[in-house]
């Protein structure tokens, strides 16, 4: 449509990069779901959320622009990860590395996801707040 | 008359203040005041990145088209809300003027989508290191003003969507990115497609992104009259045609006994 060439060097390693970063955004986007318990508003946060990831886990902008104090929240996310594995991928560098970073954040994030729910959830039932939110 | 202004002030403000049992605090500040500054700070670095505009260009582009959502949303909502809510149907059985009716919910939205762009602009610039002239400062309000109109105008056309839909916000949501892309807001309009820049001449927002610009480039508000008037022109002729297709609506609704069901 725009006339950009788009040449993949490894495609299958650029398929995987692709599904880990999507997986790992599901374990990002169950993490957040924890607070539909909590808040009302909770479906704020994807709201709020979507102009940040993009620019801080390096969609649209380099890392290296953005200051210095802004890449520790870079590295948390597991799309930083999943990002710099596409792109490796496709301009024909060693993607794993970031793939696996992506993968065990993305584990991480619903491993915590599933603690905090349990915690939530029983907290809700002893307090019979789950509809007073 | 008198009757008319209590509908146009105390209708409108009413309906307002009904948005707010569920736009709490904790949903405004995060999507009308934080998020436009990343959308502005995202554009900039992008601007920054690709070497293309200034900062102080996709400040301006991108916190007056941010007043989008309120008066988008906001319209759709008064109006799709009352729908769902069942108190719609309550109103329009009434013989109450329908101008003062619908235009004075809009007076709000208007209201507030020139706060937001107005906070976005203040804060964009403090973030950004943007210098806006002191001169400017008066004229930029009156432009942000002026754009809220406008973009309240198609809200209107919007809300009278939400007669015939019931998902209104995907809607909106389309319109909101048709507005980033085509008013001027991230891509100078000379850089657009000839039918993209022919199309935003008859968007919200075009005109009043452009005056904006010349404003903060130190132009007097005689210099940008024209582009204000076609503003004015743009968000009038939407609020017509979106006031005619609600009362069309309205009157569809009627006949098929449709208000209440999409």
């Amino acid at each position: 449509m725009f006339g950009i060439p788009l040449v993949v060097e490894h495609p299958l390693l650029f398929g995987l990069s692709v599904v880990g970063t999507v997986l790992a955004f599901g374990g990002l986007g169950l993490l957040f779901a924890v607070s539909f318990v909590r808040f009302r508003a909770a479906w704020v946060l994807g709201n709020f959320f979507e102009y940040p990831v993009w620019l801080i886990c390096g969609f649209l902008v380099p890392l290296a622009l953005l200051p210095e104090w802004v890449r520790p929240f870079s590295w948390v996310l597991a799309p930083t990860w999943g990002m710099n594995a596409i792109r490796e991928s496709a301009l024909g560098g060693s993607p794993l590395p970031d793939l696996l970073v992506c993968l065990g954040l993305g584990a991480a994030y619903v491993a915590f996801g599933v603690l905090v729910t349990d915690r939530v959830l029983r907290d809700a039932r002893a307090r019979g707040s789950l509809s007073l939110t | 008359m008198i009757v008319a202004a209590r509908i146009f002030v105390i209708g409108g403000v009413t309906s307002f203040r009904g948005l707010w049992y569920w736009l709490t605090p904790w949903i405004y500040v995060p999507t009308m005041l934080i998020a436009p500054i990343f959308q502005i700070l995202l554009f900039a670095y992008i601007g920054r990145s690709a070497g293309l505009e200034s900062d102080k260009f996709y400040l301006i582009g991108n916190a007056l088209q941010y007043a989008s959502i309120p008066c988008l949303f906001a319209m759709a909502q008064m109006i799709g809300g009352e729908r769902y809510q069942n108190t719609l149907s309550a109103i329009l059985v009434s013989p109450a003027p329908r101008i003062p009716l619908f235009f004075g919910r809009s007076l709000p939205v208007v209201l507030n989508g020139a706060f937001v762009a107005a906070f976005s602009l203040c804060v964009g610039a403090l973030i950004l290191n943007v210098h806006l002239p002191a001169s400017s400062f008066a004229p930029l309000a009156l432009v942000i003003l002026v754009a809220a109109f406008s973009c309240t105008g198609l809200g209107l056309v919007n809300a009278a969507a939400s007669l015939r839909i019931r998902e209104n916000a995907v809607l909106s949501n389309v319109i909101f990115g048709f507005l980033l892309i085509f008013t001027g807001a991230n891509v100078p309009l000379d850089d657009l497609p000839d039918w993209m820049s022919t199309a935003a001449q008859g968007m919200p927002f075009t005109h009043a992104i452009e005056a904006a610009r010349q404003l903060a480039d130190g132009a007097s508000l005689a210099d940008v009259r024209g582009l204000i008037g076609a503003e004015l022109l743009v968000g009038a002729i939407y609020g017509i045609a979106g006031y005619a297709l609600l009362r069309w609506f309205e009157i569809l609704s009627r006949r098929n006994a449709s208000l209440e069901r999409s």
